[in-house]
């Protein structure tokens, strides 16, 4: 768990580091290599890149082999410098994708306002995996600014949809939507948690990147009206394949293979004679005693040649004896 | 000083005794336990085809067929069932016949020939046809001659455009024919016996009709005949009779006869405007058999028609109006026919009469009459089915099998119903628990139990048979006493809570309510609102919602309010009714005006106590329901707060929605609901190619969770994630989803989803790659259990996920659970980061599944059984220890501690977990379960075709004592130690004073 938690931290605090390094001269190189040429720069203000790599496949395996997995929660690994990954950018068969984020404020029509940028690698088996994902976010026109302000008095959401397929965008979208009051009390800090599969987007959970709970949201306005974004993206975990146990032990001397009646055959040792019966032996075995030390005991009694009526604790003599009569 | 020991010991000994009898713990059922509080029921459903045997020294019988695929014998004194068989759900039986007095045979999707031994149904043979093309109601014929020299007379099948003679010995064909030729499409055939010819008759085009002469013993088409008509036919319907044939024109006025006889066709047209039948509308010819006569529908009219064999004149018999059903002719010894009407006489009443007419030859005069009036609450009669019967006086008896609107099943003879069969119980839609009112203060409970010296002698029969003294009769008795407990069957609400109404909607749209305790129906209703003025009823109740539970106000009737949609379109406006749950009336009914997509109860209800229900129409916009002003201004105060969701199976999404402002004008229409503006937050599209929805799983929303956290072996404490708006979301390849086998384990794959419906958040998805749907899933508490197929191993899994909050993680340990030091109180949001931790594991399991629910019980305490429907029609109870994905091969001392079981690949099955016993419930479809308000117990009522009642309690029932718990033992022990420490303080006081004077 506090490993877990590290990492956690670990990740958080990295990435504030990289917004911060954002402004270093890495990205426009960067941009060049994406084929963004020509794009304002300034609209890419705060516009945290942060790409996230899909976990891979499978789970971590745990001490039991047949678990489903544990969950990696948060995959992010940070792609904004080339030396987490440097074996991506020279694999053939690596593709540059480009989507559109789009907004809409309440009831309003969506409208563009960002890209997301992403490498599609094609995995020997068809497979396809999408990495690198960055967001380059517009900022807010007017317009926006205003409509936005609307809906934080109206106590609206703010919504968002990517296309379904990132690959051949179709007329499917998925949508995701944030109360605008918790972003604007965010500060426009935004996060957005990509489910993907393959090439596709399944869901997406947008949300401000500080804890919004209280209900109903105070109503503020953002300080600075610019966006940072904060990618994770999450693919599907594989389960644990349920590998059968297979008993290969031999069969040890005096077992057996009994079938239940829901087909498992298990294994049963053979009960021995003594273990099987002994309720009926030990008590038989204690008579038969009994019965012995009473027939050892008659031959004496009528050589003592007291009368019989005479009671057992008048004759002590007798106890003593090695016979040891066990009447009492 | 001596005596108290000796008492002690005795004590002891008594003690032991005592409790040796009172402890024998239940695993299982005794046999003479089986009925106790346990019922069964068999049903057989809606009957579509019936014939009688009532010819020979046999038991007297009826063999019918049903709309759910049954085939049963009832006994025609007491419609009990003889024997009965379900085929399976695409095995629809289209054919009854008898064969040769003792057999029965059926034709299944015009390829399946099987033969059942009448007296007991054991199938004989089956024989498949090869199927061919064509759509026409394939017909099978019991031929009274043996074409191939067994001695057994044989059967002649036509199927598509197949004509095939089967041996009646084994069902193996003798031969067979392709008869329908190119615009040739034969649709019926009859057989002439003295000359061993069989004859089919068809149409040729649209433009006339064709007869094709077969040779019975060869196979062989020896002529054929053709006539052609002036007008062009309309080919949906040819009523076929030994001596002519009958189809109406495309336009609907004229009716074209053709007769047969030996020189060729003769065709006749009739205007329908000559048969004086005054009624305008599309004609419709009824496939209803009228010897030497034909029926037919125009309008509301139903008029029977008779046919001159010859000539090919028609000649009106009789005309009826309104919803009519006709039985097929009977011919009698002299040229006699008889047919039996049954009509809805609408009026200040509506009551079903049943007339019989027996007409003399050639259908002229009505010779004998006979009118039964039938109850009108089992609504327009749909079907009847005549037989007749010699009386000790030599004259014609008659009696007739009527199929009700609510698919019950009606035997009437000599002007009575003779027994009656509720089998709309076979196809029940939904079903809901109503409590009993309470104990009124009048009746006194003195007057139900019996006093205190029978209680006695009841209980002291008991002990006999307990300690094996009883003779026959006593062991009888007290068996008879168990069974009938006065107590069980009360209409009253008990302290245990297991006396309550099982309110059930039925297919036919009829709502019944049974007692729980020995399944009986205490009222029934066939939905006013939902039947349609003529006909079939258009309307398909769907669900079944508890509109009133009174819980304050105890003295208030719960009502129940039963959604009705458009049987056939899906944008037709839906139906409500509210219902009385005591008394089994309804209470009012409405037509909306937008149709119903789904309904949702809302934790909240109004000062009446009337929950609050949101319907959502096909615009995605809410209407809320009661439509008063209170229920709004409550329902506005939680707006915010109130979300929905939407599963799109076809399109492959789940759309989540929130509610948005009240739109003005709805309030002059608030009768209807108010209606509210809804907006799409999230989305969820799952990829087309290679995943389509199999299964969604909510949690129950009356759901009672006991403890939030839950304690470890090493005192720490694991915090369940507990969110009401997480569903569970099974989907599969699009391709696997036909049958086993459609896709290779390489591509085939189950994805599990757990998803906030609230955020649209995936909280979890894990893959499992070679496996296969369908996918069966429960989803309660913080755990979800679901049931697939993998394709590796060819062996069906069961996989558990449990969810577990971290961001608790750091209120660890008991201490601080229980110092009240922990954040478990702080609410749940789901729109807080949320911080699951899922745990994983999967089960091979034996069999396939058919439903799966849980148990619930009161307060949630008691440990949970996953109740599954198995593949024999059984019930199976597992404990949900069983599915622990904390399970491992080695526990740890403080994990068996904490009765985690070591880890195995497959889930036992115990023989005892059966809570069906021996019973089967045919054609299981759901399992409702029903907390008790005894912790410990659960009502289980399981219903398919047939329907199953019992009790589980699956930790054992620690909060009272068993049902055969001996008082009379306990009283006679206290009572006889009572005396033993009296005599033994006499005598013990009595030796010390001898001890003192020696």
């Amino acid at each position: 768990m506090k490993t877990w938690l590290v990492l956690l931290f670990f990740v958080l605090g990295f990435s504030f580091r990289n917004v911060a390094s954002l402004n270093s001269d890495e990205l426009p190189q960067d941009d060049e290599e994406w084929g963004f040429v020509g794009r304002d720069t300034s609209s890419r203000l705060g516009g945290g890149g942060i790409g996230g790599e899909k976990t891979g496949q499978g789970s971590s395996s745990s001490s039991s082999i047949r678990n489903v997995g544990e969950s990696r929660r948060i995959g992010s690994t940070m792609a904004s410098s080339s030396t987490t990954s440097p074996s991506s950018l020279g694999v053939p068969g690596d593709k540059k994708i480009q989507f559109d984020l789009e907004h809409c404020f309440g009831d309003s029509e969506f409208t563009p306002a960002g890209s997301f940028s992403a490498r599609l690698r094609t995995l020997p088996h068809g497979r396809q995996t999408l990495f690198k994902l960055r967001l380059t976010r517009n900022s807010f026109s007017e317009l926006e600014e205003k409509a936005f302000k609307e809906i934080v008095q109206q106590n609206g959401f703010y919504k968002v949809r990517v296309p379904a397929n990132v690959i051949d965008p179709g007329k499917a979208y998925v949508v995701a939507a944030v109360k605008a009051r918790c972003l604007a009390a965010a500060n426009l800090k935004e996060r957005f948690d990509l489910n993907l599969d393959q090439g596709n987007v399944v869901g997406i959970t947008y949300s401000s990147a500080v804890e919004c709970t209280q209900n109903p949201h105070p109503q503020v306005f953002p300080s600075d009206w610019t966006f940072s974004s904060w990618i994770v993206t999450k693919s599907s975990e594989q389960a644990m394949r349920l590998i059968p146990m297979l008993d290969d032990t031999p069969l040890m001397s005096g077992e057996k293979l009994v079938t239940g009646e829901d087909g498992v055959t298990t294994k049963v040792v053979e009960k021995k004679f003594w273990q099987k019966y002994w309720m009926y032996i030990l008590p038989f075995g204690l008579i038969v005693i009994n019965a012995i030390t009473s027939i050892t005991n008659m031959p004496d009694e009528p050589a003592s040649g007291q009368a019989g009526a005479a009671p057992a604790g008048a004759v002590p003599q007798r106890i003593s004896g090695a016979g040891g009569a066990r009447r009492r | 000083m001596y005596s108290l020991p000796h008492q002690q010991l005795l004590l002891l000994l008594a003690f032991v005794f005592v409790l040796g009898f009172l402890t024998s713990s239940c695993h299982a059922l005794y046999e003479d336990q089986v009925g106790v509080w346990d019922w069964h029921q068999q049903y057989i459903g809606r009957v579509k085809h019936a014939v009688f045997q009532t010819q020979g020294s046999g038991r007297k019988r009826v063999v019918v067929a049903t709309e759910q695929n049954a085939l049963a014998s009832l006994n025609l004194r007491t419609g009990e069932i003889y024997w009965r068989h379900v085929l399976g759900e695409s095995d629809p039986i289209d054919v009854l016949e008898l064969a040769s007095g003792k057999y029965v045979m059926t034709l299944s999707g015009g390829t399946n020939v099987r033969a059942w031994h009448l007296p007991d149904g054991i199938l004989i043979w089956e024989a498949a046809i090869p199927s061919s093309k064509g759509s026409n109601p394939p017909r099978l014929v019991a031929l009274p001659v043996d074409i191939d020299n067994d001695k057994i007379n044989d059967l002649l099948v036509l199927s598509g455009s197949v004509l095939a003679a089967l041996s009646g010995q084994d069902g193996t064909t003798i031969w067979k024919v392709d008869i329908s030729g190119k615009d040739v499409d034969i649709r019926d055939v009859i057989v002439a016996t003295e000359e061993l010819k069989a004859y089919g008759v068809g149409f040729i085009g649209d433009s006339g009709f064709t007869i094709i002469e077969i040779d019975l013993h060869a196979g062989t088409i020896t002529d054929r005949k053709t006539a052609m008509t002036s007008e062009t036919l309309s080919v949906t319907e040819l009523l076929v009779s030994k001596q002519f044939a009958v189809a109406l024109d495309s336009k609907g006025t004229h009716l074209v006869t053709v007769s047969i006889n030996a020189n060729g066709l003769t065709v006749l047209e009739t205007a329908l405007s000559s048969l004086s039948l005054n009624a305008v509308g599309l004609p419709k010819l009824l496939p209803t058999k009228l010897d030497g006569a034909i029926s037919l529908a125009l309008g509301d009219l139903t008029a029977i028609v008779a046919v001159d064999p010859t000539s090919g004149e028609l000649r009106t018999v009789e005309t009826l109006v309104g919803a009519v059903a006709v039985s097929d002719s009977l011919s009698l010894a002299n040229s006699k026919h008889s047919v039996a009407i049954i009509q809805l006489l609408e009026g200040g009443h509506s009551q079903n009469t049943f007339s019989l007419h027996v007409h003399g030859e050639d259908w002229t005069e009505v010779v004998q009459k006979e009118t039964v009036k039938l109850p009108s609450h089992r609504g327009h009669v749909q079907k009847v089915f005549l037989n007749a019967y010699l009386r000790t006086d030599r004259t014609h008896g008659f009696r007739a099998l009527v199929v009700g609107e609510d698919d019950s099943l009606l035997l009437l003879q000599q002007g009575e119903i003779v027994w009656t069969r509720e089998d709309e119980l076979a196809s029940i839609v939904d079903a809901k628990s109503a409590e009993l009112p309470l104990e009124r203060d009048g009746v006194s409970v003195a007057e139900v139990e019996h006093d205190l010296a029978e209680w006695l002698k009841g209980h002291f029969l008991k002990l006999k048979a307990t300690l094996f003294l009883a003779s026959a009769d006593e062991i009888a008795a007290v068996q008879e006493s168990r069974l009938n407990q006065a107590d069980k069957t009360k209409l009253t609400r008990d302290h245990n809570g297991f006396r309550k109404l099982l309110l059930v909607l039925t297919k036919s749209g009829k709502l019944l309510a049974l007692h729980t305790g020995d399944g009986r129906i205490v009222w029934s209703l066939l939905i006013p609102g939902f039947r349609a003025p003529h006909g079939g009823p258009q309307v398909c109740p769907e669900k079944l919602l508890l509109w009133q539970v009174p819980h304050q106000h105890a003295e208030e009737r719960p009502e129940v309010l039963v959604l009705g949609k458009s049987c056939s379109t899906s944008d037709f406006p839906a139906v409500l009714s509210w219902v009385d749950a005591y008394k089994g009336i309804e209470l009012h009914t409405m037509k909306l005006s937008y149709p119903v997509t789904h309904a949702l109860g809302l934790p909240l209800t109004d000062s009446s106590e009337q929950r609050l229900h949101l319907f959502v129409d096909d615009q995605a916009q809410a209407h809320l329901l009661p439509g008063s002003e209170e229920s709004l201004d409550l329902f506005l105060k939680q707006k915010d707060n109130a979300y929905f969701y939407e599963v799109d199976r076809t399109k492959g999404i789940i759309e989540g929605y929130g509610i948005k402002g009240l739109v003005e004008s709805s309030r002059q229409t608030s009768s209807e609901g108010y209606l509210f503006e809804t907006e799409k937050l999230w989305s969820v599209v799952f990829p087309e190619e290679t995943e389509s929805i199999a299964t969604v799983a909510t949690r129950r929303p009356d759901e009672v969770v006991h403890t939030q956290a839950k304690v470890l072996g090493n005192r720490e404490v694991l915090f369940k994630y507990l969110n009401k708006n997480m569903i569970f979301v099974a989907t599969v390849t699009p391709k696997s989803v036909g049958l086993l086998g459609a896709a290779s384990p390489e591509d085939s794959t189950v994805v599990a989803y757990l998803i906030d419906t609230v955020t649209g958040r995936i909280l979890h998805r894990v893959t499992h790659p070679s496996m296969q749907g369908p996918v069966h899933a429960v989803l309660s508490e913080n755990w979800v259990v679901y049931h697939y197929f993998n394709l590796r191993n060819h062996r069906y899994e069961m996989s558990v996920l449990e969810t577990y909050d971290q961001s608790r993680v750091g209120d660890k340990g008991v201490m601080q659970l229980m110092l009240g030091r922990h954040n478990a109180s702080a609410p749940l949001s789901s729109y807080s980061s949320s911080n699951v931790e899922v745990k994983g594991q999967s089960y091979f399991f034996t069999y396939t599944v058919k439903t799966l629910t849980v148990t619930t019980t009161a307060r949630g305490i008691t440990s949970k059984q996953l109740l599954l429907g198995t593949v024999t029609d059984q019930v199976l109870a597992l404990d949900k220890r069983l599915l622990d994905p904390r399970r491992s091969a080695t526990p740890t001392p403080s994990e068996r501690e904490e009765g985690i079981l070591p880890l195995t690949d497959a889930i036992p099955i115990s023989p005892q977990g059966y809570l069906t016993n021996g019973y089967q419930v045919e054609g299981l479809r759901g399992i409702l379960t029903i907390p008790a308000r005894l912790e410990s117990t659960c009502l289980v009522f399981a219903y398919g075709l047939d329907l199953f009642y019992t009790r589980t309690a699956p930790s054992r029932t620690y909060d009272s004592l068993t049902e055969d718990f001996s008082y009379a033992l306990l009283l006679m022990t206290i009572v006889a130690l009572l005396i033993a420490i009296a005599v033994t303080y006499v005598l013990a006081e009595r030796k010390e004073l001898a001890e003192k004077w020696k």
